[in-house]
């Protein structure tokens, strides 16, 4: 079970500046994904659900001021 | 341009190492990847480095992005920091920082900085903190794993890898004294089927622990994260936002778990 395709494989091949202006190239296609990215990938808030909290905190300017 | 987080991984580190570059971006450091949008980092734990990191982040434009200020006292207690900013061409950075990385040993944490390492390197995660950082809640890094655990010496590589052709390839020279039931089905001769089995409930054990951990900061910082986002403290420059930062997470974000 390989997990690199030889396409892959060719990065170990790659001098460090062709591997880095690959990443370049990749990086620069990759922008368009970046609304449907999640908003944290790493640290300790993966499982927070950002976008209901900013929904919540809508909802709540949205909702008009509780009688005295 | 090359790869920003190659170049900010050297800002951050121009004076002394302060940040090591980990995850995804590791992985395309040590050639098994080209896709990682984001960069990530062990800092060291110190207020020079967090304080350094600010600076770099801050030259460039950074925002704080709801997260534990990037500050000695919460990332101690395993908090994690966030930040954004655009470059030059327009395109979207993301900077993510801890000091405590999950299942890393301290011992290992503290080569990281060590005054010896060498200074010409680009200061990159060890292949076996990479890999126990990725032993995540998620199924997508496993095969990483694998992939990482390729590039050890045999008896390390049997230690990690999540790939059942390697354990039983491996086990029956390297095997001895491993704990990890895969491993040691593998050198009872046991069939590849109940191999496989093994190593997919080892990584479901070790997914739920993962999610477990982030469960409990989750509860923690839940008002805090509620609060960073009321006040759009995301929205400030960074010099301006962080000690408001300090003192909202001062206010709710317990240094430890409780």
């Amino acid at each position: 079970m390989e997990l690199l395709s030889e396409d892959d494989q060719n990065l170990k091949g790659m001098t460090r500046a062709e591997l880095e202006a690959a990443w370049d190239l990749w990086f620069e296609l990759a922008r368009h994904t970046d609304d449907f990215d999640p908003p944290y990938t790493h640290g300790v808030f993966q499982t927070v659900d950002v976008d209901a909290l900013r929904r919540e905190l809508a909802n709540e300017v949205k909702q008009p001021p509780a009688n005295p | 341009m090359g790869n920003r987080y190659f170049e900010l991984t050297r800002e951050f580190n121009r004076s002394g190492t302060v940040a090591v570059l980990s995850s995804g971006q590791a992985v395309v450091w040590y050639r098994l990847a080209i896709m990682s949008k984001d960069g990530d980092w062990i800092v060291r734990e110190d207020s020079t480095a967090c304080s350094r990191i600010r600076h770099v982040l801050a030259e460039h434009g950074a925002c704080y992005r709801a997260g534990a200020p990037l500050e000695v006292d919460w990332l101690a207690g395993g908090w994690s920091s966030h930040f954004e900013f655009h470059d030059a061409k327009g395109l979207r950075i993301r900077c993510d920082f801890v000091s405590r990385p999950p299942r890393v040993a301290p011992a290992a944490l503290a080569a990281m900085f060590a005054p010896d390492r060498p200074r010409e390197q680009l200061p990159v995660v060890d292949l076996q903190s990479l890999i126990t950082t990725k032993q995540t809640q998620r199924a997508k890094d496993y095969p990483i794993i694998g992939a990482l655990a390729r590039l050890l010496p045999p008896a390390d590589e049997l230690r990690f890898t999540t790939d059942p052709d390697r354990i039983l390839e491996l086990a029956g020279v390297h095997g001895a004294g491993s704990s990890r039931p895969a491993v040691r089905l593998a050198m009872q001769n046991r069939n590849r089927d109940e191999v496989v089995v093994a190593l997919a409930r080892e990584a479901d054990a070790q997914q739920l622990l993962d999610r477990a951990r982030l469960k409990q900061y989750e509860r923690a910082g839940a008002e805090y994260m509620r609060e960073f986002l009321r006040s759009d403290l995301g929205n400030l420059p960074l010099a301006e936002a962080h000690p408001r930062v300090v003192a909202l997470a001062d206010r709710l974000l317990p240094r430890r778990l409780p």
